[in-house]
């Protein structure tokens, strides 16, 4: 047998991610048996994760300024880097590594200070990575895997919480339900194509067959899990909840758009001719969710099981653009998930910032006197709501306009409208967060924390980017003219055709 | 087009009608005779001498997960070990890189301690 031609560029993020997770797990090992000073393990540990991601961002920020295609092996292409995976990479990338910033004074804040988390974090990332650039059924359950199994164990990383446990069973158990769904309509699709690969998958994939038919089905429903959207939502709020923040976070951001954007890309390369028949069960799908979603939160008192439910209505507001089936929705979606990871990390990492002594920030009854005390983050906090809420001026409405614009352009007005009252039902709670911190005050007044270097420079980037793409989505003037956030993500989509 | 799945039909008619005959077959000749110790729900027909709620140590949960990892290693070795010169170069260094994430594995649990009884 000849050596196959191996394209090393191609996994270049995934392995800058997946080998910094074994430097992390032995660089914790070894500088516990020399440094005591467990902040100062906690940091370097996080630099080094910081490094490698950047590295992997690097590497995809270069891929996609490049433009070409490359596949890992091209005689047998099951993993490629193309300008669709760089953008979803350099998404996921950034969100870790900004999630990594802000854990080096959260995890000391609650506890959890294990070094082990910053190697769970890589190789779930790792996973994400070869999720998106996956064009073969067997690398996309191998990446799902990959990035499900270690959030299980960082769901359930602060070991001594009752609920935190509580979180990580539930995750796992929901998780290995949704990842045997997913095998099994693998199992159909390979039934009824013989082939595991995208592009053969799209050859021979007969229309009309019903085993093919619920395979796809089956697939659907699979990321319907991930991506928490309803019906099949009920475990994220749990799962939200229970686990430390930081983590939260991670799941909430990263998971989604891993998900979403293999989604994306599973529809488009591998089912292209039957999307249009999917279109109904995405319009249930979507519909349901932004009903359920924001419903559902307006009736939530804790701040995590709050952003949960308003990350299952996100979820909706994506799914409109699967359901209009045009590369305008499809490029939609890809922006919508640009702006998603950097409004809820903002808001995120100012529950973050406030979680002191063991414990998390996480009611409602927390903020109270938040204006007051520490006004900047209160700001900050309001700013983020605004945007999840889309408020013209940031990020949340353009983003939310781009996704309904294209709904009305398909077709799906009604979608639309499902849309639009959704976002209307959403101020109502996500108004409830100033109003909290502005016009009530605490009963008894607890001193907080100053927020740490590591926070506000996570909520500096969130701030800046929701702000500049509120204002200039596809054009900005002078210097920054280069940023053209909308063309991006409309390339990347365009290039999977 | 479903005629294909035939084979699995029958294999899966065959099972259901030899697993239901199979316990029929039992409940219908097996004799049934009941006594003090059978009803026990530990150790079948044998009269249990210490209680069977015992503790014992945590590292054999420990001992147990490292021996899957190092297990399922010794597993993707064998159809390495005979297509060794079929794969040559190429198969050794994907082996060696294999062999080497793993021995990271090792490195960490020794370093942590895991190892120590």
């Amino acid at each position: 047998m000849n050596a196959p031609q191996l394209d090393m560029a191609a996994i270049a993020p995934l392995a800058f991610a997946a080998f910094g997770a074994l430097f992390v797990l032995l660089g914790e090992v070894w500088l516990t048996r020399r440094r005591t000073n467990e902040h100062f393990i906690n940091a370097a540990l996080s630099v080094l994760s910081i490094s490698f991601l950047g590295l992997s961002v690097y590497c995809a920020g270069a891929a996609f300024s490049d433009g070409t295609t490359r596949v890992f092996d091209p005689a047998n292409p099951m993993l490629s880097l193309d300008r669709f995976a760089a953008y979803s990479i350099a998404l996921i990338g950034i969100a870790s590594l900004l999630i990594c910033f802000a854990s080096i004074s959260y995890l000391p804040q609650v506890g959890i200070n294990h070094g082990e988390y910053y190697a769970l974090l890589l190789l779930s990332t790792a996973g994400m990575f070869l999720l998106v650039g996956a064009t073969d059924l067997m690398a996309l359950f191998l990446g799902l895997e990959l990035m499900s199994i270690p959030l299980y164990v960082m769901a359930g990383f602060d070991r001594r919480n009752l609920r935190s446990n509580e979180s990580a069973f539930k995750y796992f158990l929901v998780g290995s339900f949704a990842s045997a769904i997913l095998l099994y309509g693998i199992a159909l699709v390979y039934g009824v194509t013989g082939s595991l690969g995208f592009d053969a998958i799209r050859a021979g994939f007969p229309p009309g067959n019903p085993i093919g038919i619920v395979g796809l089905g089956l697939l659907v429903v699979g990321f319907a899990f991930k991506v928490a959207s309803a019906p099949f939502h009920q475990w994220a709020p749990d799962v939200y909840e229970g686990a430390p923040t930081s983590v939260t976070a991670y799941m909430a951001i990263t998971v989604k758009v891993a998900a979403f954007a293999a989604l994306l890309r599973l529809l488009t390369q591998a089912f292209g001719p039957v999307t249009a028949s999917l279109s109904d069960l995405f319009w249930v799908l979507a519909a349901l969710t932004i009903v359920v979603g924001n419903v559902m939160a307006v009736i939530q008192t804790n701040l995590k099981r709050l952003l949960a439910y308003s990350s299952i209505a996100h979820a909706g507001y994506l799914l409109i653009g699967f359901a209009t089936g045009t590369v305008e929705g499809y490029g939609a979606v890809l922006f919508y998930l640009l702006v998603y990871v950097f409004t809820n990390l903002g808001a995120f990492a100012v529950l973050m910032a406030l979680a002191q002594g063991g414990r998390d920030c996480d009611t409602l009854d927390d903020l109270a006197g938040l204006a007051r005390q520490r006004p900047g983050l209160a700001a900050l906090l309001t700013l983020f709501a605004l945007s999840l809420a889309g408020i013209p001026g940031t990020a949340g409405f353009v983003a939310k306009f781009f996704v309904f614009e294209s709904a009305v352009a398909s077709g799906q007005t009604v979608l639309a409208i499902i849309g639009v009252l959704g976002s209307v039902v959403s101020f109502y709670y996500y108004l409830r967060l100033p109003v909290q911190m502005y016009m009530s005050e605490a009963a008894t007044e607890t001193p907080r924390r100053h927020a740490a270097t590591g926070e506000l420079l996570v909520l500096a980037v969130c701030a800046v980017v929701v702000l500049f793409l509120g204002f200039f989505p596809s054009h900005a003037p002078g210097v920054l003219g280069a940023v053209r956030a909308l063309e991006w993500a409309r390339s990347s989509v365009a290039m999977l055709y | 087009m479903l005629a294909e799945y035939t084979g699995a039909v029958v294999i899966l008619a065959v099972a259901l009608v030899l697993a239901s005959a199979l316990l029929g077959i039992h409940l219908l000749v097996g004799p049934r005779r009941s006594f003090a110790e059978k009803d026990e729900p530990f150790e079948c027909g044998e009269r249990p001498i210490v209680s069977p709620h015992q503790r014992f140590s945590v590292k054999f949960y420990i001992v147990a997960m490292l021996f899957i990892l190092f297990d399922v290693e010794a597993v993707f070795m064998y159809p390495w070990g005979a297509l060794f010169t079929e794969l040559g170069w190429f198969g050794f260094v994907e082996m060696l890189t294999f062999v080497a994430v793993l021995a990271g594995g090792l490195a960490y649990v020794w370093m942590k301690g895991a190892l120590e009884w």
